[in-house]
């Protein structure tokens, strides 16, 4: 006999409402049994029309609007939106010093929270339930200390065009060195019960490797084109505010739990930039100067006619605002380009010939915030 | 190499009609008419001096008054004889990066809005593909040579590119209602009559 069984791809739904998509995400998989053969994000359930919205608001108007962008790091969001305004208006000369270190202390602690989240979520994810409360413990921390500073424990709208909202008191100061004396060690701890288990890595390992041309072509940034072993971060290699004046590394995956590039080694970025970033906020903590904090800006700002691209490194990678001003008192045009974008366009790419547990170790590793990709 | 230094090296070793264009804001762009952008941008990827190894963002808007800043690369008539002509147009913005050369340029183009129409560079970049795919759901932009062109923010059956400043709300999709409450309509901007 020579029939043989007929066999065909077999299409399913993953999300919108999947416990590991992190947030509204949906993929259309074609499975031929438990390998991925096509994987299809399907994007834009959580688009708001923010770039929309943005035509109808007035300049600071859209500060608050930069929160809902990515509420995991709404602070490094206030800060690329204002740094690219201030940018168009040539002001960002004008900014006094304590403003920029204050800018710096914030959005680095919110970048230690976004990646707190991020590789909790990751571990969470993986089956390793433990650790994603650690951290959720860990963020309470930082969130108390944000609520110092402005109010708000998610959403602050707390950088201005300008400048900051409010001084931020002594009392703000030596709570945030006693809680980095604190995170320092928990990081060790945490990574001493997740990052080094052996079950862990063999689930991320070898995983999705992006290698570093790949990388380049699909404009993958921050971690996880640093996790291709391509050094560069904006901070440094196109510095920003004060960051010229600070010390600090970047960590580049090396392949150290297998390949260069796979899911192991964009974790292992987050992990060490978290050190990174507790060391620039000590070094600010030591630096920053008495003075003002908010520059002169006029209640209804209107740039002059033209346009800007600014970058700045946000926890997602370089997230870039495009401006265009008409001379009005609105944006003409605001486009927000950002990490989890690109990261997410990679997914058809790396996700072939996967297992379907392996999509969710991919989404983790990637670090996707499905508003941020949406706007 | 800065971006002056970019664009002679475009205008000798390429065919293209381009010009430079520095009165806009802080960044300075290179204007190429819309037929040979992707002349130029092949130029720009694979020329070894050059190297621009990423395409950072691809963006558009509507532009309802026509600037006529790049006339002259269209028509052999001085700004003033096209004073009358209402010419809408989008305008387009690539932003180029390497990574080995350490220097960007921002490539600027424009199409009319009945004829939205532009040579695809996912051939070039593949972070093109969504960033054109959202330049099409959201603007309008058709781009030839575009492997998947669909919506990739909106559903597909929506009407329209809302980022148009033509663009109309629709007042009701799928049975659900979207018209302007009397709350919102109170904030809106009343006559001058007094």
């Amino acid at each position: 006999m020579t029939s043989a069984l007929k066999t065909e791809y077999l299409t399913i739904n993953m999300g919108p409402q999947h416990p590991s998509t992190h947030g509204v995400i949906r993929f259309i998989l074609k499975t031929d049994g438990e390998i991925i053969y096509e994987c299809d994000p399907d994007v834009g359930y959580l688009h708001r029309g923010i770039e929309k919205i943005a035509e109808s608001v007035t300049w600071q108007g859209f500060v608050p609007y930069t929160d809902r962008v990515d509420y995991v790091c709404a602070m490094n969001s206030n800060l690329s939106y204002c740094m690219a305004v201030e940018k168009l208006m040539g002001m960002e000369t004008e900014i006094p010093k304590r403003a920029e270190y204050i800018r710096v202390i914030v959005s680095e602690l919110n970048r230690i929270s976004s990646h707190a989240v991020a590789i909790g979520a990751a571990d969470m994810d993986m089956g390793a339930f433990t650790p994603f409360i650690h951290f959720l413990r860990e963020r309470e921390h930082i969130n108390d200390l944000l609520e110092m500073v402005c109010g708000a424990r998610l959403t602050y709208n707390y950088i201005c065009i300008g400048g900051v909202n409010n001084d931020v008191s002594p009392t703000f100061l030596s709570k945030t060195a006693e809680f980095l004396d604190h995170f320092e060690v928990v990081v060790e701890q945490i990574n001493r019960l997740i990052s080094y288990n052996k079950i862990f890595i063999g689930r991320f390992a070898d995983v999705a490797v992006v290698p570093p041309k790949m990388a380049i072509d699909y404009n993958l940034v921050g971690p996880n084109l640093r996790g291709s072993g391509i050094k560069f971060d904006v901070r440094k290699d196109k510095p920003y505010s004060v960051y010229s004046d600070l010390d600090f590394d970047i960590p580049v995956g090396s392949g150290r739990a297998g390949t260069l590039g796979d899911c192991y080694d964009r974790y292992m970025v987050r992990v060490e930039e978290i050190r990174e970033s507790i060391k620039i906020i000590r070094q600010c903590l030591q630096q920053i100067p008495e003075g003002e904090t908010k520059a002169i800006v006029k209640s209804t700002i209107k740039p002059p006619k033209g346009h800007v691209y600014f970058r700045t490194e946000t926890p997602r990678g370089d997230t870039g605002y495009f401006l265009y001003s008409d001379g009005k008192t609105s944006p003409m045009r605001l486009k927000i380009r950002t990490g989890s974008f690109t990261g997410m366009s990679i997914i058809p790419e790396i996700a072939r010939g996967v297992f379907i547990a392996d999509l969710v170790a991919i989404i983790g590793s990637l670090d996707i915030v499905a508003p941020e990709l949406d706007r | 190499m800065n971006i002056l230094e970019i664009f002679q090296q475009i205008k000798e070793n390429t065919d293209a009609v381009v010009s430079f264009h520095e009165d806009e804001g802080p960044t300075p762009s290179i204007y190429v008419r819309s037929d040979s952008i992707l002349k130029v941008m092949t130029y720009l990827k694979e020329e070894e001096t050059m190297d621009f190894s990423v395409l950072m963002n691809h963006t558009g808007f509507h532009e309802t008054e026509s600037s006529r800043l790049f006339w002259h690369l269209f028509f052999e008539v001085s700004q003033d004889e096209t004073e009358d002509h209402n010419h809408e147009e989008i305008r387009l913005f690539w932003h180029l990066y390497s990574y080995k050369k350490e220097h960007r340029v921002t490539i600027e183009s424009s199409i009319p809005i009945g004829n939205a129409e532009i040579d695809s560079v996912v051939s070039l970049w593949k972070s093109a593909n969504w960033l054109e795919r959202e330049a099409y759901d959201l603007l309008g932009i058709n781009y030839q040579g575009h492997p998947d062109l669909r919506r990739i923010m909106l559903p597909a059956d929506w009407e329209g590119h809302p980022l148009r400043k033509d663009y109309v709300s629709p007042t009701s999709y799928h049975g659900i209602d979207n018209s302007p409450s009397a709350i919102t309509k109170s904030f809106e901007p009343k006559g001058k009559s007094k």
